[in-house]
């Protein structure tokens, strides 16, 4: 089972997208995956049909008080799929502060999720993580086996990556995890622009092979899933957005089977 | 000619990703030791403050040195935070102890490393910002309404309430 936690402090790289697609794509080829949504925005939860405002119960309640609210008791199914989602909810917002007397409040989730796989297997864990570097994205971090970057073919990206790997630095100075980088994913590709080509090289000279094959490139279908409420390939299983994360999946399995 | 705008934004690209390290992230990271990891589990409790990654061997005066800044800035933070909670609740007696465990922290890392200039050369946890120093101890309301730590109050704090926390952190015990 792989924990892989999607991450990258900048905003509208399609983290949020990737989780829920390649999530999808994975369940439908029988794995049984679980997405958990850390982002206080929620996108996730609402782009896969689970209207967070109509709950009492999310993450949230689970990272503050597991006893009362366990991970387990917070899941959603989604579509017909081996697919389950503990949602997000704008409290998430509050949670860092409300975590920060807590001595063990980088250790939530992956206390939660140990307790989860006591009673349930699952394949493949993704995690949303927000777009900071704060309490809830060291939860993510620590509770991770792995981690996934997203990233656009932008200059900024090496300057996001560097601040993450500061961050993954600073915390082995305190905390006790162990985490391995299984990729990074170019996205947002913009087909016959030499800018994006020039720097998805240059990328990929300084990580190797830990950059996916596969691109996500810009689609528009994508956008208009997450409106219904429906993973890409749930929505139109033909547009190309749809393809890239049914090759992403394939990428993804192959990495993992070693 | 297009070739050449073509290499020169390639090599300023290159030029400018060279100065950023990924290290880390490439290599990942573990701070489980290979005969830790059976007993991880049980690790997630232990404060974070109090259990800095693996034990280190203290061969070198520098290790020693940046074991024991690793040790008080986890602590002044964890501290810190406890602190801030209390303030939050409005409790100046809860307040007051641990604004004196606070600044029993900011002693010893004053007596260590006087202006946080080695925690900042080691990037040890909660080094203090470039151009700054630790936070100076805090026994007076005078003195804490100068602090940092003085925007832990809640913002409807009265004269009062800090006079009772100062209060609350000089009668506290001294650990």
């Amino acid at each position: 089972m792989k924990v892989v936690a999607v991450v990258n402090q900048k905003g509208g790289v399609a983290k949020t997208t990737t989780v829920a697609n390649l999530g999808a794509c994975l369940a439908e080829r029988g794995k049984r995956t679980l997405l958990l949504d850390l982002d206080p925005q929620a996108n996730l939860t609402v782009g896969v049909g689970v209207p967070w405002y109509e709950l009492d119960a999310s993450l949230h309640t689970v990272l503050l008080d597991p006893d009362e609210s366990p991970l387990a008791s917070v899941l959603h199914p989604i579509a017909d799929l081996p697919l389950y989602l503990a949602p997000g909810h704008l409290d998430l917002a509050q949670t860092e502060a409300l975590l920060l007397p807590h001595a063990d409040k980088a250790y939530r989730l992956r206390n939660a999720l140990e307790t989860l796989l006591e009673e349930q297997e699952f394949d493949w864990v993704l995690i949303d993580c927000p777009p900071s570097l704060g309490t809830l994205t060291q939860n993510a971090i620590v509770a991770a086996t792995d981690l996934l970057i997203p990233t656009e073919p932008k200059f900024y990206a090496f300057a996001g990556m560097d601040t993450l790997n500061k961050m993954i630095v600073s915390l082995t100075r305190s905390l006790r995890f162990k985490v391995e980088l299984f990729g990074v994913l170019l996205t947002m590709f913009e087909r016959g622009t030499r800018l994006h080509a020039t720097i998805a090289a240059e990328i990929r000279e300084r990580f190797g092979e830990k950059v996916f094959e596969t691109v996500i490139y810009k689609n528009v279908r994508v956008s208009e899933s997450e409106v219904e409420g429906l993973p890409i390939i749930l929505f139109d299983r033909r547009a190309s957005g749809a393809q890239n994360y049914e090759a992403l999946a394939e990428e993804v399995l192959l990495r993992a089977a070693g | 000619m297009r070739q050449d705008k073509g290499q020169n934004l390639r090599e300023r690209l290159r030029r400018g990703a060279r100065s950023f390290d990924f290290d880390a992230l490439i290599q990942g990271v573990s701070t489980v030791e290979p005969a830790d990891e059976d007993t991880a589990a049980e690790a997630h409790d232990t404060p974070a403050g109090q259990a800095p990654v693996a034990p280190e061997t203290h061969d070198t005066d520098r290790q020693r040195l940046r074991a024991a800044l690793e040790t008080l800035g986890a602590r002044l933070l964890a501290e810190s935070g406890k602190l801030a909670a209390a303030c939050r609740g409005h409790d100046a007696e809860d307040s007051g102890y641990y604004l004196a465990r606070v600044n029993q922290v900011l002693e010893l890392l004053e007596s260590v490393d006087p202006g946080g200039e080695t925690a900042r050369r080691l990037q040890t946890v909660g080094a203090p910002p470039d151009g700054r120093s630790w936070p100076l101890p805090v026994w007076t309301t005078y003195e804490l309404a100068e602090s940092p730590l003085g925007g832990l109050l809640p913002s409807d704090a009265d004269e009062q309430f800090a006079a009772d926390v100062i209060a609350a952190a000089v009668a506290a015990p001294q650990s």
